[in-house]
């Protein structure tokens, strides 16, 4: 548990000292915020999940001054990925999940729960945030860094989610 | 009553998703909204004090292009105080300027969201108050949106909702400058009617009829101008004097007549 949160912690420390103020290229951002979401422990229909992610998103706001941007955003993501678990793997089996990591769901499977989540993230970052309507920049961008913090969350889990911490996540 | 508490037995899943959803909506659409004027921003003591640490850091690893900075402003001050001296002589007094400047150190600044804000190292301790102006060397930076005893939150030039009373230097026109969300070195010129004779290159000053910015400070000058058939003013760019990218040291314009000013424009 401990190690957990200062995981949660660290992640969420980079985002707001160091990730929000870095564009790569114009086209890509790293958002740590989106990896706690996706791997926070899942449980049908749960107020805890709902709160978590209003909360993590507050403080993230908080030191952003974009005050109920990400707070909206992160309680979208969180119902919209326990709505989407379920449509893919069906209920019985997510019970059975102690986490929904790319250990617990294989390879494909996981892209195919985590790639849209993390899509919808960015879509609604960008309209939110920079008030900016969809067009081909727009589109380059939300694909650019889906992609990117795709790769990154992979990296992350074989990093950190193989080793002790395996356990700690369920 | 019991159907009732059934039914929010039964969706309260759902029921706290859209109240959260409705609390986050108050938060992005109310500016004006108690909490966000108070904690939840980061000229709060714990985010203020976070970014101290981290601009602290930082600002070690920039020192020479800081000096090398400082050394301009340096010389665009000294400019400036000889101008003022040949102002002044001319005044009948010099209590008339009524101007005061607080020095205060960028800790954070945003960029990259259509409402920017930056956030300074001085707060109700050091005088400042809400709606002051704040100028560097090069131009105009913002006005002050949220204080607490040792940090303040401005509300950027880089930011949709914030308007800023100009006037053109050399035709003497009065106009509003506002940034679109686009480009961070550039912003739009609203309000100038097309009779007026404009060419690119003139230079966009401060009007000090918002009671925010003392006259004549730079803000820009003029790089395109176009005609929209539909309109009856120009669409004008300028370039901003600041550059936003790298702003350190700023001045908060404290104007002992402001109060003064205001109470008499408010009166019937």
């Amino acid at each position: 548990m401990k190690n957990k949160l200062l995981i949660f912690s660290l992640l969420i420390f980079f985002q707001v000292f160091v990730l929000n103020k870095i564009i790569f290229f114009d086209f890509l951002i790293l958002s740590p915020l989106i990896i706690i979401l996706l791997l926070y422990k899942y449980k049908k229909n749960s107020l805890e999940n709902l709160l978590f992610a209003f909360f993590i998103g507050l403080a993230v706001d908080i030191f952003n001054d974009s005050l109920g941007v990400y707070s909206m955003v992160s309680i979208i993501i969180v119902y919209f990925r326990n709505f989407w678990i379920l449509k893919i793997i069906g209920e019985e089996k997510t019970s059975e999940l102690d986490d929904l990591s790319i250990h617990e769901l294989g390879n494909f499977q996981y892209f195919i729960f985590s790639y849209p989540v993390i899509s919808l993230y960015f879509t609604l970052l960008v309209l939110l945030e920079s008030s900016s309507f969809l067009n081909l920049d727009v589109l380059a961008f939300i694909l650019l860094s889906s992609s990117l913090n795709y790769v990154f969350m992979l990296v992350f889990q074989y990093l950190f989610l193989e080793s002790k911490l395996s356990d700690e996540w369920g | 009553m019991r159907n009732l508490l059934k039914f929010i037995s039964r969706y309260n899943y759902s029921i706290t998703f859209f109240l959260l959803f409705s609390i986050s909506i108050l938060l992005i659409s109310n500016e004006s909204f108690i909490l966000r004027s108070e904690y939840f921003n980061s000229s709060n003591y714990i985010s203020g004090s976070f970014y101290k640490a981290q601009n602290n850091i930082f600002s070690y690893f920039s020192l020479d292009q800081k000096n090398e900075k400082l050394e301009n402003e340096n010389l665009t001050l000294i400019n400036k105080l000889s101008q003022l001296e040949s102002k002044i002589k001319n005044e009948s007094s010099a209590d008339r300027l009524g101007l005061n400047f607080i020095k205060a150190q960028v800790i954070n600044n945003s960029l990259n969201k259509s409402k920017n804000y930056i956030t300074i190292d001085k707060g109700l301790s050091h005088g400042i108050k809400k709606n002051l102006g704040v100028i560097s060397t090069n131009g105009v930076i913002g006005k002050i949106k949220h204080v607490s005893d040792n940090f303040s939150t401005i509300i950027s030039v880089l930011n949709t909702s914030f308007f800023l009373s100009t006037v053109i230097k050399e035709t003497k026109t009065l106009s509003s400058l506002n940034w679109d969300g686009e480009d961070p070195k550039r912003a739009k010129l609203l309000y100038v009617p097309k009779h007026i004779p404009l060419e690119v290159g003139f230079s966009v000053l401060t009007s000090s009829f918002d009671s925010i910015f003392p006259q004549d400070i730079k803000v820009g000058s003029i790089t395109s101008i176009n005609k929209d058939v539909n309109s009856n003013f120009y669409d004008i760019e300028i370039i901003l004097s600041e550059d936003f990218y790298s702003i350190s040291n700023v001045y908060v314009v404290m104007d002992s007549l402001n109060d003064e000013k205001v109470k008499l424009e408010m009166l019937d």
